[in-house]
């Protein structure tokens, strides 16, 4: 399809977009076609710096596994090969605001709310984003419940993020089968180039 | 706790066993109950349905419906006006993803709507027109519309003055809002009324939110089984709601959650099925409906007791007025008490106008209620107290029966939803009386222990008991929480009244404003 090189001379906006599609349609060869496509990633990445003066800020979709782990040092990598660069660690609480409870579980649930977000952010976000700064990153974290990748896509949009990074599904059981998993779903609608480490 | 349970169980099955032998002696403690509840609940009941001097309307009926009609004007028709805000509102157009997490707007109305979509919605309607003829729907369709205002007025008040405590939990309803919000206005009294309140509420638990439930299980049950002593079935139940609310044994009560909305779409559908095989009669049941409201085609008390009967059961089955959904929804964390009262105007809508009337039409075009082929006007039974059925049943049995015409195998799926919607009843009512029960008493392990024990004996009383007099009492202590209630919320609704005028002025400037579009 599209040669590395091809890319390249496209103005900056229609790249992004270019490389949007081509995730959305499951078709990798445009990144394969580059020599390294992490390299190639990477320039781009850093074309945007020097026209723009702006920071990149780098999304890891963290999910407290193995998975998430290997998302994060595929992110520290890429992220020291640009020259400015942030990086923004997230964790979703699955959470749906269409199931039906008890009485009691309604009363219990805002207490039950505050504990979850303590949890995630003291054994994943906090130990996340410490290890990012502790490797000399500009690095901060967010922990939100909701759809997962629709609320990972929101907060990046929100943010300012201009890429994700997730671990590929880590369980492969029935449902996800039929329904499709995050990250499925994260990679057809995501607002931003999504990287599936795997 | 876990202990306890197995004893349950054991016992359970113990009785179980020895049941057949002990048969006759059964009947026997089924009729002692009966009898000594007969007795000591009999003055109440005779208060509360007390009629008009002269006449033969009970006053309560007359409360129910004059509440209902103020707070639709007061709140110029605020069931229509927020309607489809109240549906934006349950799809969460209006909510902040950043609270994400808290109690929504559509777990708060689905929390609330299993407490009261049950039985009243089929063993209820069966009794309304079985008693009150065809007619009796057209009153119970326009109670539930007035209704909407009723719930929209208690809910706001629910969630405006519930209390929320340091660790997070929060307790809320009408007790809450009377005591607080007669100190606000400087009323005198409040404190007594939300502790009078508190005493109906419990009442009200143990009666139709418990007996009338384990006694139509029963019925359910026993119609299939075949006939066995009642404090067998309410023994179990009384031992699965133990294992419940005092055991903890939440996988219970999960499993319960989610398999009743799913038994109550089946239900509306399989009406819906039954009404579009049957279409070119449904013409003529409206018309039926519509002749028996103004004429009573021959029932009981002609088109008043069509007009009692309607009114009745649909405050039975929605409960606006009562004042149990502001308990249901005070738990909702939202910045606008306001909104949890537009959500909840839309639960006697689809309890009542929807739910309700699909029975009752159901029931109509079966043709279970036996017309006078000369006059046709509906027979009425020996007795003269209902209208003559064709196999002589009467509530949950006369909707089964309603339904097996058409569809032979649905009777089984009914008793399943019977038996699963009257536990899920159960488990809402068993909080919202212990919410009374610790207004009075205070918060602690005890007294939550005391009360949760008191609720599991009335279970087996309630299924051991007859119909009778279960659904007397059961009235009965539901309506006397909605004389309270009711009784606050006239002074209580001005300070509703506030809470619109600042919400949709808002609304109109686009201070709050819409996260989804």
């Amino acid at each position: 399809m599209f040669s590395g090189d091809k890319l390249e001379n496209l103005p900056q906006t229609q790249q992004l977009s270019l490389i949007l599609k081509s995730s959305e349609l499951g078709i990798i060869e445009v990144i394969f076609s580059a020599s390294n496509w992490e390299q190639s990633l990477f320039s781009r990445l850093n074309t945007v710096n020097t026209e723009d003066e702006m920071t990149e800020k780098l999304v890891i979709g963290l999910d407290g596994t193995d998975t998430g782990e290997r998302a994060m040092a595929f992110a520290k990598d890429l992220a020291s090969k640009l020259e400015a660069c942030e990086l923004l660690a997230i964790y979703v609480i699955e959470w749906s605001p269409f199931t039906f409870q008890t009485p009691e579980e309604n009363e219990q649930r805002h207490k039950r709310r505050e504990e979850e977000i303590k949890l995630a952010t003291t054994r994943i976000v906090e130990p996340a984003v410490a290890a990012l700064k502790e490797a000399g990153f500009k690095a901060s974290g967010i922990v939100r419940h909701g759809d997962v990748a629709e609320t990972l896509n929101r907060l990046t949009v929100e943010n300012g993020g201009s890429q994700i990074i997730v671990g590929r599904t880590s369980s492969d059981g029935f449902a996800n089968r039929i329904f499709g998993s995050s990250t499925q779903s994260l990679v057809m609608n995501a607002e931003v180039p999504v990287t599936v480490v795997g | 706790m876990k202990n306890i349970a197995k004893f349950w169980l054991v016992a359970t099955a113990t009785a179980l066993m020895t049941s057949p032998l002990a048969a006759q002696e059964a009947a026997s403690i089924d009729q002692r109950v009966n009898e000594v509840f007969a007795n000591l609940t009999g003055p109440f009941v005779s208060l509360i349905f007390a009629p008009f001097p002269g006449t033969s309307f009970p006053w309560i009926v007359m409360w129910l419906v004059v509440a209902a009609t103020v707070f639709t004007v007061y709140f110029g028709f605020v069931q229509f006006r927020f309607f489809k805000h109240a549906i934006s509102l349950v799809k969460g157009d209006y909510s902040d993803p950043n609270d994400a997490g808290e109690v929504s707007h559509f777990q708060a109305l689905a929390t609330a709507l299993s407490g009261t979509v049950g039985l009243g919605n089929i063993a209820g309607v069966a009794v309304a027109v079985g008693i009150g003829g065809p007619g009796a729907t057209f009153w119970m369709i326009l109670a539930g519309l007035l209704g909407m205002a009723s719930k929209f007025t208690e809910c706001t008040l629910g969630v405006k003055y519930r209390n929320e405590y340091e660790d997070g939990t929060v307790s809320g309803g009408p007790m809450y809002y009377i005591s607080k919000g007669f100190d606000e206005l400087g009323l005198p009294g409040g404190k007594i009324l939300a502790v009078v309140f508190s005493v109906f509420c419990i009442l009200g638990a143990l009666g139709g939110g418990n007996m009338f439930q384990a006694n139509q299980a029963h019925a359910q049950i026993s119609g299939i089984l075949g006939d066995y002593p009642g404090w067998i079935t309410g023994i179990i139940f009384a031992g699965v709601v133990f294992a419940v609310i005092v055991g903890g044994i939440k996988s219970i009560a999960n499993v319960t959650e989610k398999v009743v909305p799913f038994m109550g779409i089946l239900y509306v559908g399989a009406a819906l099925i039954i009404l579009i095989v049957n279409f070119d009669m449904i013409g003529w049941a409206f018309g039926q409906i519509f002749a028996g409201a103004f004429t009573g085609l021959g029932v009981a008390g002609g088109f008043v007791g069509a007009l009692i009967q309607g009114f009745k059961r649909a405050a039975f089955s929605n409960e606006a007025g009562v004042g149990s959904a502001a308990i249901a929804h005070s738990a909702v964390k939202t910045k606008e008490p306001i909104t949890e009262g537009f959500v909840s105007l839309l639960e006697p809508l689809i309890d009542t106008v929807v739910i309700c009337t699909m029975t009752a039409l159901v029931i109509v075009i079966s043709q279970q209620l036996i017309v006078d082929p000369t006059s046709g006007n509906y027979m009425l039974n020996e007795a003269g107290t209902a209208i003559a059925t064709v196999d002589g049943n009467s509530g949950v049995a006369l909707t089964s029966a309603a339904f097996g015409n058409s569809i032979s195998w649905f009777p089984y799926v009914l008793a399943i939803a019977v038996v699963l919607f009257a536990f899920s009843t159960m488990i809402s009512w068993s909080y919202y009386g212990l919410k009374a029960w610790t207004y009075l008493f205070g918060e602690g392990k005890t007294a939550e222990l005391t009360f949760k024990i008191i609720f599991c004996v009335f279970v087996v009383i309630g299924a051991a008991a007859s119909l009778g007099p279960v659904i007397d009492f059961s009235d009965a202590a539901i309506f006397a929480m909605a004389v309270v209630n009711i009784f606050c919320l006239y002074f209580l609704m001005k300070l509703v009244k506030k809470e619109l005028a600042s919400y949709s002025s808002r609304l109109e400037t686009g201070e709050i404003k819409k996260f989804k579009h």
